[in-house]
């Protein structure tokens, strides 16, 4: 028994150098080795690779609305699809919401905040979105048509950051009327500090945006329910309108992100308006996504 | 060939007292203990150099550093088995952790008259005496330090075993690893990502940008030079595609060279055949005689010195003074 020991362990020394020493040949180590894992890890340099499928949407019955009156207050969102079909949405916002996205509108400097913020407040909306997408079993682009009429479906407001800015007139119409959801689309709201954008919870309870306040609440929607989206800005068009990523060729109007991503434009500011249509500008690129 | 007499002293003469059978098995169990430290340096200084040539990609470099890790693991291993080299012979440990009990006797005794071969005599028939006494090898010292010792003891091996398993893994892998470092430089996605300018507000993307630039500059030898071993500057990223691409086998591997590694140490500290072995039976009674014989020895110049002092000295000179 005592030598036992020794030979064993003296076998498995020789055994272990044996077939590390097997790895020298070629036969034995090809197959060990395999660089996927490498190309894997080449492809997260890959800015413009599409997104993850879009965050499964959860259902959620609509008729277990919770009425807590104390804490929250109800607002009805409703519109006209584009096949003229008429939707309304219940939902729930907290007391203080506008206030709150006011201050922090007032604060923030780009649209990231704004979005980050506000989707906490729309959480509901969003939700009940969500739901009601899930119910009638919408396709991807149905449900991009779905959200986009919503907003669509809202008369136009131009929206400035001066305090005596309104009335004026702009190179793509005249606003003359006050800051309210106006059917001529006419409306004029100032002293929007401080660059002229309401947040996407301002709009939702205002039902007054231009442009990019129409393209940030596409956006905030979109982005929580798992679409590839941005806001598309074009300096030389002094426009703002939602880029779609990852739905193949949407027409010839399309943006990238600094990294060569092509965004489809959508433009959001009339309901005749469908993704696909031509937008104008060449410099569209991704603000926010 | 006796490589056991090199590192451990194992030598012929230790054994003229034992069957032959039993000194060749000694020789045996410490030439393969000798040929496995020899393996296990040999593997360290190689690893040296592997690592020489990925940091430094210059072949001078790469066998200074191949010849310091060999020493260190020269040095460092020795310490490790010799600290393990313990008679288990009880008896014989205890004489030669304190003689006094053997000595003890002598102070009283009259040597002055001892010869050098009364001397010797004596020391070979005590020398006689402890090895037929001293027959069963029972390890029982056992102390809660040693459980502390053991395992700095083993983590120092497996530190060794991780620093030469990455070494080799890099070696015998270098032909797959230089062929998907080619990949990558030639990927359009990374050199893309590479070109793009820094945005504001995106550290994520800032991160990839400056990863992708850090990596295709790592891929890309100095000027004038090319590489040795490796195609890539950077040790860090050879090992990294290294590990992505061996997956689980890398960990195999890398247990594989623990366990080559520990081998010995588990030998030494488990087979009876080293602590409980003849030869170091027979080297713990070589240092005993030795100490017993320069014992009597010194003891019988001693006490003639005495004698010497006693009788010769003036120590009345030394009350006149005063």
């Amino acid at each position: 028994m005592k030598r036992n020991f020794f030979d064993v362990s003296n076998i498995v020394f020789w055994i272990l150098l044996s077939l590390i020493g097997l790895f020298i040949l070629p036969y034995l180590k090809e197959p060990l080795y395999n660089d996927g894992r490498v190309k894997e890890w080449v492809k997260l340099f890959d800015t413009i690779q599409p997104k993850p499928e879009p965050i499964p949407i959860i259902e959620e019955d609509s008729s277990k609305i919770i009425n807590d009156t104390l804490n929250y207050t109800f607002k009805v969102w409703d519109w006209h699809d584009f096949n003229g079909e008429w939707h309304s949405i219940k939902f729930k916002y907290k007391k203080g919401a506008l206030d709150e996205a006011i201050i922090n509108r007032e604060n923030s400097y780009n649209y990231g905040p704004l979005y980050e913020h506000d989707k906490i407040l729309l959480s509901d909306l969003i939700d009940k979105i969500k739901s009601s997408i899930k119910n009638r079993k919408l396709s991807h682009m149905d449900a991009l048509e779905y959200v986009c009429s919503s907003i669509q479906d809202i008369p136009y407001t131009l929206v400035l950051p001066e305090m005596n800015g309104c009335p004026c007139e702009q190179k793509f119409g005249s606003f003359s009327a006050y800051c309210r959801v106006q059917s001529d689309g006419q409306g004029c709201c100032e002293g929007v500090k401080p660059f002229g954008v309401y947040s996407p919870f301002e709009f939702v309870y205002h039902e007054t945006g231009d442009c990019d306040t129409r393209a940030l609440l596409a956006f905030t929607i979109l982005k929580e329910m798992g679409f590839d989206v941005a806001v598309m800005v074009s300096t030389s068009q002094h426009h703002s309108v939602l880029g779609v990523a990852g739905i193949g060729k949407s027409g010839d109007s399309y943006g990238r992100n600094a990294f060569g991503k092509k965004y489809y434009l959508w433009e959001l500011t009339a309901d005749w308006w469908r993704f696909g249509n031509s937008v104008e500008g060449y410099d569209w690129f991704a603000e926010l996504e | 060939m006796n490589l056991g007499k090199y590192i451990f002293g194992v030598r012929e003469e230790y054994f003229a007292k034992v069957s032959i059978k039993e000194k060749e098995r000694q020789f045996l169990v410490f030439n393969n203990l000798t040929l496995m430290y020899f393996i296990m340096v040999g593997f360290t200084a190689l690893s040296g150099i592997v690592y020489g040539l990925v940091i430094f990609n210059n072949w001078i470099y790469a066998i200074g550093l191949g010849l310091f890790f060999g020493a260190i693991c020269f040095v460092l291993l020795l310490l490790v088995f010799f600290l393990n080299m313990t008679t288990n012979f009880q008896e014989l440990y205890l004489t030669m952790t304190d003689m006094n009990p053997l000595f003890e006797p002598y102070y009283s005794k009259d040597l002055k008259s001892l010869s050098d071969e009364v001397a010797l005599a004596t020391v070979e028939e005590e020398k006689q005496k402890l090895r037929e006494t001293n027959q069963k090898a029972t390890f029982d010292y056992f102390h809660l330090s040693s459980v502390i010792t053991s395992t700095i003891k083993v983590v120092l091996i497996l530190i060794i075993s991780a620093v030469v398993a990455n070494a080799m893994e890099l070696l015998f892998f270098k032909n797959s690893i230089n062929q998907s470092l080619n990949q990558i430089k030639n990927d359009p996605t990374i050199k893309i990502c590479a070109n793009v300018k820094k945005q504001e507000n995106s550290d994520d993307l800032n991160g990839k940008i400056i990863l992708a630039k850090w990596t295709l500059n790592m891929l890309e030898p100095e000027q004038g030079q090319s590489f040795k071993l490796i195609n890539s500057q950077s040790f860090l990223l050879a090992h990294q595609v290294l590990d992505m691409s061996l997956g689980p086998w890398k960990i195999l591997l890398d247990v594989a060279f623990a366990l080559l590694f520990l081998t010995p140490f588990i030998l030494l500290k488990k087979s009876n055949e080293y602590a409980g072995g003849i030869f170091l039976k027979e080297a713990a009674l070589v240092d005993i005689a030795h100490s017993y014989l320069f014992f009597l020895i010194a003891e019988r110049e001693r006490q003639k010195i005495k004698v010497k002092i006693e009788q010769e000295y003036d120590y009345n000179s030394i009350i006149t003074k005063k």
